[in-house]
């Protein structure tokens, strides 16, 4: 389990990022991190990863601190950043030189994803385009094995074949000792994808369910098939309104995501009631 | 698991880096060899075809210290890129072994591959130089027995730890910004040592140097009063005092580094 505890932390003591957070992760869910800009969302990734310092709390996983940086605890993490430096070696040297690090990390699962993705094995790293980069930072990461994998905006570079492509690799990478957390502003890239969202809002985790719990409690429809005495929330668009409503009948519908977030985002108090 | 330090580790982080990095490394060893080629050739030439050993270890000085000052100050420079930082800071080895390959390649490695440039060089251009003139050369002997030239060695541990600090320390143009540093450091040592030493000696002072000497006049007469030699030990012990203290320095900077 990853567990953040009375996290607080600041880029200066007067202006806070997180007072208090608390968040608790299990093995087994693809999570999608959503948040306004400057919400603090990829601050949040590297105190888990332990690439900050938290001012107060701290992020454990596997009973390892990520403020203390070991060995142990970075063998069960892999950070893929928003942005990347590879080194002028080729894809295949590359697995040579660093996957010997990550007492899981499967060589051949790798290969198979470079080749799912199109990338050459033999191809010299710092020579490749940025989407072809993170492609190979993506099959390496899924590829070692760890525990704990932490992709920030993973889509951005990538073209539409990539993203489905990608999508389709990291659904066939989860099992049941590993959680990965993907933190993304481009929320329809997560659809069929992530299992649970979190949302980071005014320096709290404001949302921390699956998407079952999600569609049982919220029902996402048009106004027009909506019960007008349980709608929550509504949004207009060039095809008519959608609405957020209260599940009081059991009836399942697909957790429509951007409009969840804009619903939180807004202040709906209603919305995040319910949920929590 | 230890989480301190692992053999295995390292010898793979060892591998890891110099995977990365030789070409660079090679590089730099060419242009070093280039440079003293240029700097043993020129005074040659300029000396008639042959350089005194004081004129060898001159150069030999110059060139270690610089080289070996710029070479130490970007040995960290991966963590003052956002990009870099992020990959080198979570790659599972402990902070020790990432410090320990960081140390070895720039006091230990840059060492070696400096003393086999600079005698290949040397002798090559004594030889030339020998037999344009004719005349017979002595090459320079840094481990001399009678240990004159041991003191450069001792310059190279002070200047390699405060490159190795600054290379921690600062994000970027590290080399410019940690000799700005000694330079603000040694002119601030050079203004409070000068009223301590007119207060301890009541005498027109010509000359000080801290930790060094001072030169007075008296009776019309100039004195030079240097340490007693039974100081040296203490001096020596000193400076490798402060050597350990600035490796320990650089060793926390780089354990609490964040991006």
């Amino acid at each position: 389990m990853i567990e953040i505890s009375n996290l607080t932390f600041g880029y200066s003591k007067k202006n806070l990022l997180f007072k208090n957070l608390n968040l608790k992760l299990q093995m087994g869910h693809i999570y999608g991190l959503l948040g306004k800009n400057g919400a603090g969302k990829s601050t949040l990734l590297k105190n888990l990863a332990g690439l900050v310092f938290p001012q107060e709390g701290l992020c454990s996983l596997k009973g390892y601190h990520s403020a203390d940086r070991l060995p142990g605890f970075l063998q069960e993490l892999f950070f893929i950043p928003e942005e990347m430096h590879l080194p002028s070696i080729t894809a295949s040297q590359f697995a040579g030189s660093t996957g010997h690090f990550y007492p899981k990390f499967n060589e051949e699962q790798y290969i198979k994803m470079l080749a799912e993705f199109d990338v050459p094995v033999s191809s010299v790293l710092g020579k490749l385009s940025f989407g072809q980069q993170k492609k190979v930072m993506i099959a390496f990461g899924l590829a070692t094995n760890t525990a704990l994998l932490i992709m920030d905006e993973p889509t951005n570079g990538l073209d539409i074949p990539s993203k489905v492509k990608f999508r389709k690799i990291i659904a066939g990478a989860l099992t049941d000792e590993r959680c990965i957390i993907i933190s993304t502003h481009q929320i329809r890239d997560l659809d069929s994808l992530i299992d649970s969202v979190l949302v980071l809002h005014e320096q709290e985790i404001v949302l921390n369910r699956s998407l079952d719990e999600i569609a049982e409690r919220l029902q996402f429809t048009t106004a027009a098939q909506a019960n007008k005495a349980a709608v929550l929330y509504e949004e207009s668009n060039a095809i008519g309104i959608n609405t957020i409503s209260e599940n009081h009948n059991e009836t399942f519908s697909k957790v429509d995501m951007e409009m969840l977030f804009n619903a939180i985002i807004s202040g709906q108090k209603s919305v995040t009631d319910i949920l929590n | 698991m230890n989480n301190i330090f692992s053999f295995r580790r390292f010898s793979l982080l060892f591998s890891k880096h110099t995977t990365e990095y030789y070409k660079t490394y090679l590089l730099s060893a060419v242009v070093l060899f280039f440079l003293l080629t240029l700097g043993l050739g020129f005074v040659c030439y300029k000396s008639g075809g042959s350089i005194s050993e004081k004129g060898q270890f001159a150069v030999f000085l110059l060139a270690f210290l610089g080289a070996g000052s710029i070479f130490t100050s970007i040995i960290f420079a991966d963590f003052g890129d956002k990009r870099k930082s992020i990959s080198m800071l979570t790659l599972p080895v402990s902070t020790f072994e990432k410090y320990l390959v960081a140390w070895l390649y720039s006091f230990v490695i840059f060492q070696l591959v400096f003393l086999l440039s600079f005698y290949v060089v040397d002798f090559l251009v004594l030889t030339i130089g020998k037999s344009w003139r004719d005349q017979e050369f002595r090459l320079l002997n840094v481990f001399s027995p009678r240990g004159e030239y041991r003191f450069g060695f001792l310059f190279y541990m002070l200047f390699h730890s405060l490159a190795f600090l600054g290379a921690i320390f600062f994000e970027k143009i590290h080399f410019m910004k940690t000799a700005f540093v000694v330079f603000l450091l040694s002119a601030l040592i050079f203004l409070v040592n000068q009223p301590i030493a007119l207060a301890l000696f009541d005498v027109k002072l010509e000359k000080v140097v801290p930790f060094v000497g001072l030169g007075i006049i008296e009776g019309g007469r100039y004195y030079n009063v240097d340490p007693l030699p039974s100081i040296r030990p203490v001096m020596l012990s000193l400076s490798f005092t402060i050597v350990v203290l600035l490796w320990i320095g650089a060793y926390f900077k780089l354990k609490e580094k964040e991006v």
